[in-house]
């Protein structure tokens, strides 16, 4: 009798199991993407698309986070006052105009009066002050807003934001600035960012949020631009790419960033558009100048002639990034030029400033720590053979980003391989090379450069509201820093994206936009 | 025999104790910050100091601890996750019906191929029916699991299209994965099933019954077999067990939001809350499933059963 027993609690267990894998029932409110195919006619042959995301969403919250996974939703479901393209030209969003006072310390915003949130609520000058506000708290946002003395609502659609000192970038970094709704925030409390709340303003909004597994966003149907041609989009979480490069190839997926070692099969399938993105990320090494023997100015020059980019771009990334001279590229950054000085390859050169630095047998320079992400260790590997190759020695250490990042910032390293994205004016350099910036790997303590100078040009970039002028100042900062032979510019990376055959796709630089998507 | 049962349940107590502190010292060593994970590297070390301030990092370390055991053990408190700020028990309960699910259709994939193969290799001994079977299990053992899911998915997902590549919304979503897990192990149970059978079938019992007259098919199935299955029932347990966290690389192959994802995941970011609770609760379920594999002997042997009833 106990045995029976026993076995039905079994039973009854297994049974419990295998219902609760039984698949959903259909949503009754109907908002679920169809995903299917219809034929002929001329509607769109598909009302959603499917995306993956390479890692966990860690947050709803735009002013906590600026991880790229969730920048590639909040591109879709916030907006800031203005979108900025590729050639830094600003397109109104929530505000249509601004002015800007004579001595460039206040900007004023006209907002639109037509925009919603995704909640129903309008979008008004308070939430503008709230979102603002918001992110000068945010350690994430902070640095794009950091100049900013206070916001205020001057009516109900018009925003006055005064800075400490005038400060031209301002209008680049205040579109990293999204507007939410300050009633959504303060209802969610703590729990916004991990709740959907309809906070955003953007051409979609998120009906469904789990950020281990999936995201769902439905197109606004009151966007002040019009619904988005595609009506649904699916984000969902995966991890390991080779398992989503198969996805993309049945066609469970219809976009997708292929990794490069994939790059020639995909992009000769018929099936699929495919385009090499370029973007402003950059991937370098900072040689200290303020470490052992990289005090030496010839060592650095020497390290800088060692480095063959072509070399390290058909290594490290299939031959599909593009060589980088500058660390801030002359195409897209306002202030960047490709006229300034730059080390180009030459082993010969290298090997002359090695006598000159008083070894020409050789040198061991020491440590060079490198990001374990993605294609870094392929670049530190190859450069420590370039450098091996003219007689510089060294040890490649790799480690997390975040592990290291702590002791960088304090000057606690000899030599270091990593890169980052600039957003789209030559400002963004301070964060790696001002003097002042407690983000800065570069701050020029304990070496005979006159960090005050660096810092004094920096700063008369940013305040000079003239164009041309701002440009001859980067350049001669530029020239300066490059001089130092610290940075080691190595490639610009381009992201290989393809995408089903029948989807039309615009990509902007570093990002794309649902928006201008749409089915043929 | 209940006696038995409540001295192994509070057994788990100070293994689950043993756990919680030797898995809260290797992330304390680990190199990093929650913060600076979270925030990224573009975040202000000013932001990074705050927001390491606010999720309790700054205080000493077995004050940390302290106060983590005593909430776990007093309260059932695991905490905020780092990253999401929310209770960790909140993902972990998501995370468990996956992963209990997917172990449970592998283990059963595992014996329901491995043990009926182990019988038949057994009693067939150095025929074909024998060779083929091991043969084939020390291959299925040597392979790389990643390998193995690998050429599932292109198979049956990307050339043959009838299988989905990721995902457990649906039955279909769930095959892929089952085979991924479980084959590796049905080849474990079959050599198990084999070598206890060959034991078993050479007893002087089992050479009674034949002599008997019993039909060879009730003396292997109902005579043999129910002895032989003795340490298959252990093994079997054991690799339930292992399945629970560790199916890693067979939930980030197929994008299955289990506990061992959920791990590995919390591991990378540094977020100690959720490591902790992750692994608290796969200790709490693998000292759980090894009782029950106990009982199960019970149940199966009465030898036993009599002696947990001394």
């Amino acid at each position: 009798m106990k045995r029976k027993l026993f076995l039905m609690a079994v039973i009854t267990l297994i049974l419990s199991l295998l219902l609760g894998c039984a698949p959903k029932a259909p949503d009754p409110t109907g908002s679920q993407p169809t995903g299917s195919k219809p034929t002929g006619g001329d509607a769109p042959s598909r009302d959603s698309v499917n995306l993956a995301l390479v890692g966990v969403v860690s947050s709803l919250d735009p002013s906590t986070t600026a991880l790229t996974v969730d920048l590639e939703l909040f591109h879709q479901i916030y907006e800031s006052f203005y979108y900025v393209d590729d050639f830094s030209v600003l397109h109104p969003r929530l505000a249509l105009s601004h002015t800007i006072s004579e001595d460039g310390t206040v900007y004023t915003f006209k907002m639109r009066e037509d925009a919603l949130f995704h909640n129903g609520e309008p979008v008004t000058a308070d939430d503008a002050v709230f979102s603002f506000e918001l992110a000068m708290q945010s350690g994430v946002m902070s640095p794009y807003v950091g100049v900013v003395e206070k916001v205020e609502k001057v009516d109900d659609h018009t925003v006055a934001i005064t800075l400490k000192q005038a400060y031209t970038p301002f209008l680049t970094n205040s579109v990293q600035i999204s507007i939410i709704n300050k009633k959504a925030y303060e209802e969610a409390g703590e729990k916004f960012g991990s709740t959907i709340t309809g906070a955003g303003t953007g051409p979609y909004k998120v009906i469904s949020y789990d950020g281990n597994t999936k995201v769902e966003l439905e197109a606004f149907d009151k966007y002040y631009r019009g619904e988005a041609p595609i009506k649904y989009a699916t984000y969902t979480v995966m991890s390991d790419v080779s398992s989503g490069l198969i996805a993309f190839e049945s066609g469970e997926l219809d976009f997708y960033a292929v990794p490069t070692a994939n790059w020639d099969e995909i992009s000769n399938n018929k099936k699929f558009v495919s385009r090499l993105n370029p973007t402003s990320h950059i991937s370098y090494m900072l040689l200290n100048p303020a470490s052992g023997l990289l005090q030496n100015e010839d060592i650095r020059y020497a390290v800088q002639y060692a480095i063959d980019r072509d070399a390290i771009n058909l290594l490290a990334y299939e031959g599909l990034a593009v060589p980088a001279y500058h660390m801030m590229h002359p195409d897209y950054i306002f202030g960047a030029t490709d006229d300034t000085f730059k080390f180009t390859y030459s082993p010969e050169k290298a090997k002359e400033h090695l006598a000159k630095a008083g070894y020409p047998n050789g040198v061991n320079i020491g440590e060079i720590q490198y990001t374990t992400a993605n294609y870094f260790p392929k670049i530190a590997q190859t450069i420590h053979s370039q450098l091996a190759a003219v007689g510089i020695e060294c040890e490649i250490v790799g480690g997390q980003t975040s592990d290291l990042v702590t002791g960088w910032r304090a000057g606690e390293f000899n030599a270091l391989i990593s890169g980052f994205n600039a957003i789209l004016d030559y400002d963004y350099y301070t964060r790696y090379t001002s003097p002042a910036v407690s983000t800065s790997f570069l701050k020029y303590q304990n070496t005979d450069y006159d960090a005050d100078w660096v810092l004094e040009m920096y700063n008369k970039g940013a305040a000079e509201l003239d164009p041309e002028k701002r440009k001859e100042i980067y350049e001669e900062l530029e020239n300066f820093i490059a001089g130092t032979a610290c940075y080691v510019p190595v490639f610009f990376k381009s992201l290989p994206y393809a995408w089903d055959a029948d989807l039309n796709v615009e990509l902007d630089l570093n990002y794309y936009y649902l928006y201008e998507w749409s089915w043929n | 025999m209940w006696k038995y049962v409540i001295k192994r349940l509070l057994l788990i107590i100070p293994i689950l104790l043993g756990v919680t502190i030797l898995i809260f010292f290797v992330m304390e060593l680990s190199p990093g910050d929650p913060a600076s994970t979270i925030l990224g590297a573009g975040a202000t070390q000013e932001a990074i100091d705050m927001l390491n301030k606010e999720l309790g990092y700054d205080r000493p370390m077995l004050t940390r601890l302290g106060s983590y055991i005593a909430n776990v053990f007093l309260k059932g408190d695991f905490g905020n996750s780092y990253r999401s700020r929310l209770p960790v028990i909140d993902s972990i309960v998501v995370s468990i019906p996956i992963s209990l699910r997917v172990a449970f259709f592998a283990i059963t994939f595992a014996a329901v191929v491995g043990i009926p193969i182990g019988v038949l290799s057994a009693v067939k001994q150095y025929s074909l029916l024998d060779t083929i079977p091991t043969v084939t299990s020390l291959f299925l053992s040597a392979l790389p699991g990643f390998w193995l899911g690998m050429m599932l998915l292109y198979l049956f997902a990307l050339k043959l299209g009838i299988l989905p590549s990721y995902g457990v919304e649906t039955w279909k979503g769930f095959i892929l994965p089952t085979i991924s897990l479980g084959l590796p192990y049905a080849a474990q149970e079959m050599r198990f099933t084999r070598s206890s059978m060959l034991e078993t079938i050479r007893s002087d019992y089992v050479r009674t019954a034949r002599a008997k007259g019993a039909a060879e098919r009730r003396v292997i199935w109902r005579h043999a077999l129910k002895n032989a299955l003795l340490p298959v029932i252990t093994v079997t347990g054991t690799i339930f067990a292992a399945m629970l966290g560790g199916a890693v690389v067979t939930e980030s192959l197929y994008s299955i939001p289990g506990l061992g994802s959920l791990l590995v995941t919390s591991i990378k970011i540094k977020d100690t809350p959720t490591v902790m609770g992750c692994t608290f609760v796969l200790a709490a379920m693998c000292s759980l499933v090894l009782l029950v594999v106990d009982l199960l002997y019970a149940v199966v042997d009465p030898r036993i059963k009599a002696k947990y009833s001394k």
